[in-house]
């Protein structure tokens, strides 16, 4: 019945459910395998007994997904709200949308600001861009593109940084959103998307209540707070600014690179988290891992549990003169 | 037969185990499918759904032979909603039975017609 355990494992993990709960079920399962071997069973009876290990993972999955996620439905339209659409002014909309979209976008300094919404098209807007004519903005085979065109001149005139906001349906998903930006910040609210990828030099980012399957973040001098993501696996770098994030649930493997930014993880699950630093400091509240390696050069890495019952894994240590704690 | 009510029917069945007495994941199993030809796949995720939606709590006994374990008990709340799905339920199988039935008519009777 090891096998059958494993088996559920794996569908589980592969349906994304989070480590708390799949190290739950399996703990459920363990118990009633054990009962049913003291009362006698043979292996033939046992496999009738408890059936097909996907087929419970899936019953069990159509319920997870069925529950709200983390409050996100409702948040995610109440952040739409918070928009005020007549301060901007409206560029495209497009309404075509066919399954999920791809979004890319190219700023140098503009602010982007990607929400969802309670409409039915895809809505581009603006707020003190110079030019609208430095812009290609469309939508063709189910690609948003945003891209600053004009090379940039290096004797310029003072640049104006301006503002996109674009709202999406809420029902639409995503399969890829890239996000390239130098000095703009940028704002995405409750995007759901099977890729993620963000790089920006110099601007501050802030993510909430995301659904992000894989996620790419390189990060050189901005901040980054994330609220609330759900995904499979991400990978962060950071040269500089710090990065928070507040609630995240991954069902994969988590990797954290900074040079000298501060890195603080809340209420964080992941299958495994490898952590590096080199003078930045690290810490994890309510921080669980399965399994995870600390290197740090001179910064300090701790993590602060309650839970002392869930084990976290050490499969590396390093530090050469930072401190590496875990309570 | 139908996933969907044949869920809902193993859910009352769950509920009705709980009803009169604590029981741990295994137990439970082991008497609904004693009578109907459902599994563990079935059984355990509504047990678990049940919980979260706090139909239930969970405490653990340790245990002579083996490993502790779980015991599902029957909140008020969970009580409520049996007693809500037990009386739509007896409504509706009471509502079938007239109709298979077609009112205490005999098999016989009923199926003189496709005699030959």
């Amino acid at each position: 019945m090891n096998k059958f355990l494993k088996d559920l494992e794996n569908e589980l993990f592969k349906l994304k459910v989070s480590p708390k709960e799949i190290k739950e079920i399996l703990e459920d399962h363990k118990e009633m395998i054990e009962v049913a071997k003291t009362e006698g069973l043979s292996d033939e009876e046992l496999s009738k007994k408890f059936g097909d290990p996907i087929k419970v993972a899936k019953e069990l999955y159509s319920d997870i997904k069925t529950e709200p996620k983390m409050s996100f439905e409702s948040t995610s339209t109440e952040s739409c709200v918070s928009y005020k659409t007549n301060e901007y002014n409206l560029v495209k909309a497009f309404s075509e949308i066919d399954g999920a979209i791809t979004f890319e976008a190219n700023l140098v300094s503009d602010d982007l600001q990607y929400a969802t919404y309670d409409g039915n098209e895809i809505q581009v807007y603006e707020q003190n861009i110079m030019n609208l004519d430095d812009y290609e903005i469309a939508f063709t085979d189910n690609t948003l593109v945003l891209k600053r065109k004009k090379e940039l001149k290096i004797f310029r005139n003072k640049e104006v940084s301006g503002e996109f906001l674009i709202l999406i349906p809420s029902t639409i998903t995503h399969e890829r959103v890239e996000f390239n930006d130098v000095s703009g910040d940028a704002n995405f609210n409750g995007v759901v998307t099977e890729k993620l990828i963000l790089k920006l030099t110099n601007g501050d980012i802030e993510l909430t209540n995301i659904e992000a399957g894989d996620s790419k973040f390189s990060f050189v001098n901005g901040d980054v707070e994330i609220l609330n993501l759900r995904g499979n696996t991400i990978d962060v770098s950071v040269i500089n600014g710090d990065l928070e994030i507040n609630e995240g649930i991954f069902a994969g493997d988590l990797f954290f690179n900074t040079v000298s930014g501060d890195i603080e993880l809340t209420n964080v699950e992941c299958v495994s988290a490898d952590l590096r630093t080199i003078s930045g400091d690290l810490v994890g509240t309510e921080f669980y891992p399965k399994e995870v390696s600390l290197s740090s050069v001179s910064g300090d890495i701790e993590i602060n549990n309650q839970d002392k019952a869930r084990e976290i894994h050490v499969n590396r240590k390093k530090s050469i003169s930072g401190t590496i704690k875990i309570n | 037969m139908n996933t969907q009510f044949k869920r809902g029917i193993v859910e009352l069945c769950v509920l009705s185990e709980l009803v009169s007495e604590d029981a741990y994941g295994y137990k439970i199993i082991n008497n609904i499918s004693e009578h109907l030809d459902v599994n563990e796949n079935t059984i355990y995720p509504i047990l678990r759904r049940l919980t979260k939606e706090e139909y239930f709590v969970t405490y653990i006994v340790e245990s002579e032979q083996g490993a502790p374990r779980k015991y599902y008990k029957m909140t008020e709340k969970g009580f409520n909603y049996y007693i809500e799905l037990r009386e739509s339920w007896d409504q509706f199988i009471g509502g079938v039975y007239e109709i298979l039935n077609r009112g205490g008519k005999k098999n016989e009777q009923v199926f003189e017609r496709f005699r030959k």
